[in-house]
């Protein structure tokens, strides 16, 4: 068995990958077959790579980050910067005070950088955090059974954006598939998102350039707005399939 | 029949066909159920609830009290208004006396929810509310309309006019008619000037639609006002569709409003009088009998006697006359009635009673006289009341407002308003259509000033807050109270009559849905009671539908004198959401079945779901419990998973385990505040146990710490605290010890992690991960290593939570259900699920962190004195494991059982005494059993309890108390399985 | 609900927030020192006034930062919003 895992399941789609030789990938909402209506459409977003980033605003490593994303961590809250390019392109949604999540287009080991297969740019226009360029897979992991700052398989990213921090304090950590994404766009996106979500989603009010952390349904979520009424779920992997199953749900009025 | 040939709000060009009580009847669009009843001629709709009394329909709103129906078909629903249902083809409905009945089958309807943002919600569209909405939206404010009825206009449409729905008026023309509650003399059938009122409110309502920022939603009564302008309001959607509604469509909805903003123009209600016989079907409130004829163009009588002690009836009089019905009499309770209203009734030939009162209704079933105070009988079909008028005030009181007593309205009005909030109209206790238009205008006008100069910048889009928030709702001289009109004449013109004395006031009702009356008042303030809220619990006057909807202002007033005291010193009763009732249906929402609560699942939840596992829930996650073959109940499944992992390997997805990445040169020194044991000590490479306590020392989680390097830690936490714990650690840092150099980020769900357990674990993962040096000596318990297992980038941690060698095997979790299939391929692994792990780790006597303990528990409860650092000045919850209640020596013990029938599973929760025969109570507990197995490794029944002194009594025999008697069992070390650790450590 | 306006976020609906109880309740600094007495009135003692109260609450569906406010317990109306560390303001 030392040849590689088989590859199991009826797993073709949008969140399944076989890289290169290697083990299969399987996003949270693989399978889940994508819903084009003419006032909704929704699809996942597979296998993008997601850094949390922990630092003073202020402070030596947001410099570094800075520097290296060539665009100020965003500090207003509820914005998100991005996708900046000449980096690995990527954007950069404030999360907290000291927190914020940086998103690139492909997650995953560096040692498995190779082009997805139809994986990340499953239809529509790309998401604020793809470009539908590959952003990962660069650099060196820098992990290794010595246990160096990364972890096993993490994101090119994140060991890009942990170089960047610097030796200043702060916390640069993989979180590419502890969430996934739902895209969510259409002309009645707002009102879907109205049934389960308290925030204030007027255009006015939640337009382009603004996220927010709330909560849709029963879920915890990084709701983010893009343009032509297009918008991200981040949601935690656990949760996918439920609010993938919630939001069909509460769009049924608008598919019909 | 009684339905006028022409007039009326109704489409007589469609004929509705529906059953009532078993008769089938017909009635058309735009009708309620009981204006059809009516129409067809149905006096007695429903029988009261306490006495078995005929009731008929006495209201045209959701104040009504006595017409309470079941509807059947086309679905079961109880305890509906039959002056709010909306008449439908098919629709099965029959009268109620008391309670209804609930479906016995799933509701196929949807049900769903919508929060909503606005800078003005206006509650209620009749000519206060859209002017309201008209001024408060002229600026672009986001403005939200709520009306319970299916058009917009609320009393005009119960005014003279007869227009065909449809029909608009000119935008902007002011309409003519009178509320009917005016001093002033009013506009009735023929006479108006401007367009009829229910005209005007279809094109103003027409109007507003068509901004882009606004939204009328019709059918949606607001049923609660809550902190911060939160209205929650339900729309019915289908229902009045009957079995035509559409499938997809929600049959209800949950509006959950914030507004910077609100206008209440809520109305009022018309309130009946105390007298004999109140209740008979036939008495009927004038005002909606007003509504009837107009509305409706369905005449509620024939004859008609009317009581009122104000100029309200007098309106409703002379329509009734207009379209029909013989108005006997007007007995005005005042001395002296309004000269002018008096003129214009006697030229219709209608007598008024300067002064007179009704004494009583007579008749078996309903109606058949009148009997006048002055001991004259009128011969009718109809009596008409109107005891004045109670503005509603619910929402403004559910939310702070305070009211006072109004001595010209006779009434209690809004006072004091909670911040942001204004009241309109009727709701604020005018009485007149014009000055009802010119006071909504200006509290629309107020309201969209209040947003800071328009509300076309919705751009602060949040409901207010500060300064915004304190402006409290106008200035003082306009709060609450009573106008003067323009030209000085008072406008209410209520007049203090509440019941009309007799010797037996046994049928003086003053709450019709609940069979109250003034002998029960009597008898509650008889008793001693003082407080109106003691009156309504003891009566139980008030409840139910009505919430002071009709028995408002006349059940105190009543209190009051019998009291001998001003009403204004009784009081209201307070008033709670929901206004009028809702369903539980419409308050799950979409939030049942499958979705009723988030459904948690790891990477390789599709393998599990294949494989026929049996799940249980940890919280909100579906972990697999067993998985059962051919043939195989769980006890069979459990055994033969357990066996596989004592004698061969076992696979355990425990990908749910919390984990939570510490990092930062003070996280050593965070992780001993917070663990009981030193943690600082620990090396990188090297993995160590940890519990935490709260500040009390009571156990709160436990799991492993891996320390990845210097500054870096992982802690891994039970699955259901796994949220709880990282809140902890965030609280301390944030609260406590900002100037920490630590930062905690969940890793959760980046990981899927397979625990590989039993004594050939070594060799199947060594198989995996060719790479790996996974002697006992090169990688020993309680170490980790990063490595690649089946290709998969990995970290391997060699810890045990079954006693035996184990591994868990942490991946990527996209790589999950890969690394899952790869270990089980090897074919020399079964997969066990949590009831197996459950066995194997209580075999070693490994407590479950809220199975085993339930906040009561201290470490040294848990026998883990071990665990608690001598060498740490403090961490969280030390100090008090010395409180005296904590050194106690009888505490409860985590100890084993082992019950003397080997073969005897005892009940998690049995409780345990010390006497083989219970003496008599009290009988002291010593404790209970918190864990109880077949152990595979053991070959025997055991169990895990909390013992009081436990630990002094092993070996010692005591008893768990079953059903049919007291088992003996041995207490024991909580350790039962290879106490040496022989087997983990090989 | 509560609309709770969070010194990061905004204005908020109570459900994305976690309430911490009394604010300004510091844990001691050397709890060995304190008497039982001591430490039990740290550990189980808080006020419950009727009227203006400083207490503790989290952002915990938003942002996650922990902050004080002080609300009027009988209104309901939040008076102020701080940070941690910071003290009481007056408020009227």
């Amino acid at each position: 068995m030392a040849e590689g895992a088989p590859e199991t399941g009826p797993e073709t789609g949008p969140g399944t990958v076989a890289g290169a030789g290697r083990a299969v990938r399987r996003s949270p909402l693989g399978g889940f077959a994508p819903v084009a209506g003419e006032r909704v459409r929704m699809a996942e977003t597979p296998f993008l790579a997601q850094v949390d980033v922990r630092a003073d605003p202020l402070g030596e490593a947001a410099a570094g980050l800075a520097a290296a994303l060539g665009t100020p961590l965003p500090v207003r809250p509820g914005t998100y910067t991005g996708p900046v390019t000449g980096y690995p392109p990527c954007s950069v949604f404030w999360l907290g005070p000291d927190k914020w999540l940086v998103v690139g287009a492909e997650g995953g080991t560096p040692q498995e950088g190779g082009p997805p297969g139809g994986g990340a740019a499953a239809g529509g226009s790309g998401p604020p955090g793809g470009s539908g360029t590959l952003g990962g897979g660069a650099a060196a992991g820098g992990s290794g059974p010595s246990g160096g700052s990364g972890a096993p398989g993490e994101s090119g990213l994140a060991a890009r954006l942990r170089a960047a921090a610097g030796d200043g304090h702060a916390a640069v950590t993989d979180v590419s598939a502890q969430r996934t994404v739902i895209r969510l766009a259409g002309p009645a996106a707002r009102d879907v998102l109205a049934h389960g979500c308290p925030l204030d989603l007027h255009p006015r009010v939640f337009g382009p350039g603004t996220c927010a952390r709330s909560t849709l349904a029963r879920a915890d979520v990084l709701l983010a707005a893009g343009e032509d009424e297009e918008f991200q779920i981040f949601v935690r992997s656990s949760f996918a399939a439920y609010l993938w199953a919630w939001l069909l749900d509460a769009a049924t009025e608008y598919l019909r | 029949m009684t339905r006028a040939a022409a007039g009326g709000r109704i489409d007589r060009s469609r004929v509705l066909r529906f059953r009532f009580d078993g008769r089938d009847l017909t009635g058309h669009p735009g009708d309620t159920l009981a204006s059809a009843l009516l129409a067809a001629g149905v006096r007695r709709v429903a029988t009261s609830v306490r006495f078995g009394r005929p009731r008929g329909i006495f209201s045209a709103g959701p104040e009504e009290p006595n017409a309470i129906v079941q509807i059947e078909e086309p679905f079961p629903e109880p305890m509906l208004t039959a002056t709010t249902v909306e008449l439908y083809d098919g629709l099965v409905a029959r009268g109620l006396s008391g309670r209804g009945r609930l479906a016995d089958r799933p509701d196929p309807a949807r049900y769903d929810a919508v929060h909503a943002h606005c800078d003005v919600l206006v509650v209620g569209a009749g000519p206060a509310g859209l002017s309201a909405a008209r001024a408060a939206a002229a600026d672009g404010a986001r403005v939200i309309v709520a009306d319970e009825q299916p058009e917009p206009g609320g009393v005009l449409l119960g005014l003279p006019g007869g227009v065909p729905p449809g029909s608009l008026a000119p935008p902007g023309a002011v309409p003519s008619g009178s509320l009917g509650l005016s001093g002033a003399l009013p506009l009735v059938s023929g006479e108006s000037a401007g367009p009829p009122g229910a005209e005007w409110a279809a094109a103003t309502a027409a109007e507003l639609s068509r901004l882009p920022e606004v939204r009328v939603l019709p059918r949606t009564t607001v049923v609660g006002h809550y902190d911060g302008n939160h209205l929650v309001a339900v729309e019915r959607r289908t229902a009045h569709l009957g079995a035509a509604a559409p499938a997809w469509m929600a049959r209800e909805r949950v509006w959950r409003i914030r507004a910077r903003r609100v206008v209440l123009a809520t109305g009022a209600h018309e309130r009946p009088i105390a007298f004999a016989g109140n209740d008979l079907p036939g008495v009927m409130l004038a005002g909606a009998a007003r509504t009837y004829a107009n509305r409706y163009a369905v005449l509620p009588g024939r004859r008609a006697v009317v009581f009122t002690t104000d100029d309200a009836a007098y309106a409703a009089a002379l329509d009734l006359a207009g379209a029909g019905v013989r108005i006997l009499a007007v007995a005005d309770a005042r001395p002296g009635p309004n000269g002018r209203w008096r003129e214009r009734v006697r030229e219709h030939g209608i007598e008024v009673l300067a002064g007179g009162v009704v004494a009583e209704a007579r008749g078996t079933g309903e109606v058949t006289s009148v009997v006048t105070g002055d001991g004259r009988e009128f011969e009718a079909d109809l009596l008409l009341v109107s005891g004045g008028w109670n503005p509603v005030v619910h929402l403004f009181c559910q939310v702070g407002g305070t009211v006072r007593f109004d001595d010209g309205l006779q009434a209690f009005v809004p006072d004091t308003p909670p911040p942001a909030v204004e009241v309109a109209g009727a709701a604020r206790g005018l009485t007149s259509l014009h000055d009802c238009l010119a006071d909504g205008a200006a509290a629309g006008t107020r309201a969209a000033e209040a947003l800071g100069g328009g509300g076309s910048r919705a751009g602060t889009g949040r409901p207010g807050t500060g300064r915004d928030r304190q402006a409290g709702g106008g200035s003082p001289e306009r709060r609450g109270g009573v106008r003067r009109a323009a030209d000085g004449a008072p406008q209410a013109n209520g007049h203090a009559l509440w019941l009309v004395p007799a010797d037996d006031c046994s049928t003086h009702f003053v709450d019709l849905q609940r069979d109250v009356t003034v002998a029960d008042i009597r008898r509650a303030t008889g008793a001693g009671l003082r407080s109106v809220e003691h009156v309504k619990r003891h009566t139980t006057a008030g409840t139910a539908h009505d919430q002071g909807k009709t028995s408002g202002t006349l059940v105190p007033a009543i209190v009051a004198g019998e009291l001998g005291v001003h009403v204004r010193e009784v009081g209201v009763t307070s008033f709670r959401p929901p206004y009028t009732p809702v369903s539980f249906a419409a308050l799950a929402g979409r939030d049942r079945g499958a979705l009723h609560d988030p459904v948690r699942v790891t990477p390789m939840h599709g393998w599990h779901v294949e494989r026929g596992a049996v799940f249980e829930n940890a919280g909100q996650w579906k972990r697999p419990r067993y998985y059962p073959r051919e043939g195989e109940d769980m006890a069979a499944a459990v055994l033969r998973e357990c066996r596989a992992v004592r004698g061969g390997a076992g696979a355990m997805d425990v990908s749910t385990l919390g984990k939570i990445e510490v990092r930062g040169p003070d996280a050593a020194g965070f992780l001993d505040r917070l663990y009981t044991n030193l943690m600082g000590t620990l090396r990188p490479g090297s993995i160590r146990y940890g519990v935490m306590c709260r500040a009390d020392g009571m156990v709160f989680d436990d799991g492993t710490v891996i320390r990845l390097a210097e500054d870096r830690f992982l802690a891994t936490t039970t699955t259901g605290n796994a949220a709880a714990v990282l809140d902890w650690m965030e609280e301390w840092l944030q609260t406590e010890w900002p100037s920490l150099r630590v930062y905690c980020t969940s890793v959760t769900e980046q990981w899927a992690t397979v625990a590989l357990a039993g004594p050939a674990a070594r060799d199947v993962l060594s198989g995996l991960a060719p790479r790996l040096a996974a002697d006992a000596a090169d990688f020993p318990f309680m170490t980790w290593r990063d490595t690649e297992v089946a290709g998969m980038p990995a970290r391997v941690c060699r810890i045990s939570f079954s006693g035996e060698l184990a591994y868990e095997i942490n991946v990527g979790a996209w790589h999950g259900p890969a690394l899952w299939s790869a270990v089980l391929d090897t074919g020399r692994v079964t997969p066990y699920g949590t009831e197996a792990m459950h066995v194997l780790r209580a075999e070693k006597g490994y407590p479950i962190i809220g199975q085993d303990t339930d906040g009561t528990v201290t470490p040294a409860d848990l026998g883990m004195e071990w665990m608690i650092s001598k060498k740490k000045a403090d961490f969280v919850g030390r100090r008090s494991l010395t409180r005296a209640d904590t050194v106690r020596r009888d505490r409860r013990h985590l100890v084993g059982l082992l019950p003397e029938d080997p073969g005897l599973l005892i009940p998690e929760g049995t409780q345990l005494v010390e006497h083989e025969r219970l003496p008599a109570p009290p009988v002291r507990s010593l404790g209970h059993v918190t864990s109880s197995y077949l152990g595979a490794g053991l070959g025997r029944t055991f169990a895990l309890a909390l013992v009081s002194g436990g630990r002094d009594r092993i070996g010692d025999r005591i008893f768990a108390v079953l059903d049919g008697g007291q088992a003996p069992v041995a207490v024991a070390s909580p350790v039962l399985y290879d106490p040496e650790g022989a087997r983990r450590d090989g | 609900m509560l609309l709770i306006p969070c010194p990061w976020c905004g204005p908020r609906d109570e459900t994305e927030f976690h309430y911490g109880g009394q604010a300004h309740v510091a844990y001691p600094a050397d709890p060995g020192a304190l008497t039982d007495e001591e430490w039990a009135r740290y550990l189980f003692f808080r006020d419950n006034p009727e009227g203006a109260f400083a207490e503790r609450w989290s952002h915990a569906a938003g942002c996650r930062r922990w902050f004080n406010a002080v609300r009027d317990t009988a209104t309901n109306r939040i008076h102020a919003v701080y940070r941690p560390g910071e003290p009481r303001p007056v408020t009227g």
